[in-house]
């Protein structure tokens, strides 16, 4: 097995996955969009945060969504209601 | 067809997250369930910067709707002056049902397009499918990569003009949305559009169906208590495939081009084998960077690739950009990495070698390294078996890369 990569300084990595244009953030922020469109949820966007930081023990970046606020989510297919906390 | 229930209306109603601007607008239209609806434009009224004599006097934001119609005259939508009703299309989704293609043949083109549609697999009964030389898919890529580079010019204080999309499915409101589009690398016969028989039309899974199989992916992905998790399949629909390949594009000329840059293999560092040898590589995107080992392994002997990628549209594109390796055999699996490693596995012979690539992303990512029985190397372990992505020029790196596997 092969594996290639070069560790690069946290910040470049950061920018990498957080870029200014806002592209990586739109991309993970589809996964709640698309919930919308597909299952008909009501997830609200705008009470969401791109957030990249970068794990020194596993030398990777994670990327999550942060809730504003918190919020309700309403699934009408299975009836839910799935709670989202803030942070 | 399957009915399925109008997705939440607030989708069209400003979403204002991430980028802000032309770009918020731009993704709008890419998140609401249609694409654009273009009409062809004049030649002198195509993107053009701002600055150059031109027609159409630049509006107060900036953005200039290139629209016009044979005389050379502005007006306000595709069709005309007349506000957006149900007779040019099917506006603000007054009914879910689609039609077939040209259902509203007073939706004519004056330039010649017929067949307007907004959004074929929801305004019409015909499957949007692609038509040559351009898929929806690849559309709606192209339609990202033009705005970033109109976002460039604009950052250099050149505003371009753009063309002021229009679904006849989306809502009113959305019509006036500005994006540009640079129109003479944009066929704009993907608006026309052939009958189809009925059978090969497509449905939507039903909702319930989706749910039930969204929460159980989430509850068995769930990393961390309190964290939910998702397979990363979910993130590559439509949408999801074309930003994705922007990332890959914007991260390959900015802070990650020394990944895409070559590879630099340490000079004798060297694999030969005698045996053929198949070569699997996990995240392979769209393989611009495994090109030049697939190269170089072109030069000793026949090799199967297979690219295992989550990304149909990535795939397609890794198809096309290594083709013209002789001695290359590619077969890829839109599978997630194990999934498409227990493919190759059963596809390989004992006589064969195998070889599997992981790149930066998948290097990180320790839990399939686990599950795969591998040793847990860190990434900087990993990168310190004598390759490691450099700045070199393609013919530079020909030149240092001696790839034989034993």
């Amino acid at each position: 097995m092969l594996g290639i990569d070069m560790l690069k300084p946290e910040k470049t990595l950061i920018s990498a996955y957080d870029d200014p244009i806002g592209v990586t953030a739109a991309f993970n922020l589809n996964l709640l969009a698309r919930i919308n469109r597909e299952l008909g949820a009501d997830f609200n966007l705008q009470q969401f945060a791109h957030v990249a930081l970068f794990n020194e023990a596993t030398h990777s970046v994670e990327m999550h969504l942060r809730s504003r606020s918190r919020q309700e989510s309403h699934h009408p297919g299975s009836l839910h209601i799935r709670s989202v906390r803030k942070g | 067809m399957e009915r399925a229930p109008i997705p939440s209306p607030t989708l069209h109603s400003g979403i204002k997250w991430g980028p802000t601007g032309p770009i918020a607008a731009c993704l709008k239209n890419f998140h609401s369930p249609q694409l654009a609806c273009l009409r062809q434009p004049r030649r002198s009224q195509r993107f053009t910067p701002v600055g150059r004599k031109n027609p159409c006097p630049p509006r107060p934001n900036g953005i200039a709707p290139a629209y016009g119609n044979i005389q050379g005259a502005e007006q306000s939508y595709p069709w005309g002056a007349g506000v957006p009703e149900s007779k040019p299309g099917n506006f603000d989704f007054r009914r879910w049902d689609p039609s077939p293609v040209n259902a509203f043949p007073e939706n004519k083109s004056e330039s010649g397009v017929v067949g307007q549609l907004g959004n074929g697999w929801e305004w019409t009964s015909s499957p949007f499918d692609a038509v040559p030389r351009i898929s929806s898919l690849r559309l709606l890529s192209r339609l990202l990569r033009e705005f970033l580079r109109w976002q460039a010019l604009r950052n250099q204080g050149r505003v371009p003009r753009a063309v002021r999309p229009a679904s006849c499915a989306a809502p009113s409101a959305m019509v006036s949305t500005a994006l540009p589009i640079r129109l003479r690398r944009i066929p704009l016969r993907f608006r026309v559009r052939r009958g189809m028989p009925r059978a090969a039309m497509q449905t939507r899974p039903s909702p319930s169906s989706l749910t039930s199989r969204f929460a159980l992916e989430v509850s068995a992905a769930s990393p961390r208590p309190g964290t939910k998790g998702m397979p990363s399949k979910y993130l590559y629909d439509s949408v999801g495939s074309a930003l994705f390949e922007v990332i890959c594009a914007l991260r390959n000329t900015a802070s990650r081009e020394p990944k895409n840059a070559c590879f630099n293999c340490t000079p004798g560092k060297s694999w030969t084998t005698s045996s053929p040898c198949r070569c699997a590589e996990l995240g392979s995107g769209t393989g611009r960077k495994t090109r030049l080992l697939l190269e170089a392994l072109s030069r000793w002997q026949s090799t199967w690739y297979h690219p295992i990628e989550i990304s149909p549209t990535a795939l397609a594109v890794l198809r096309r950009e290594l083709r013209d390796i002789n001695s290359i055999s590619i077969v890829g699996f839109e599978r997630e990495y194990l999934d498409g490693l227990r493919e190759v596995a059963a596809r390989r012979t004992s006589t064969e070698h195998l070889l599997v690539l992981s790149s930066a992303v998948t290097i990180g990512q320790f839990r399939w390294r686990r599950r795969l029985g591998l040793s847990s190397r860190s990434a900087s372990d990993s990168s310190a078996r004598g390759l490691s992505y450099a700045r070199h020029r393609h013919a530079q790196a020909r030149k240092n890369i001696d790839l034989r596997l034993r």
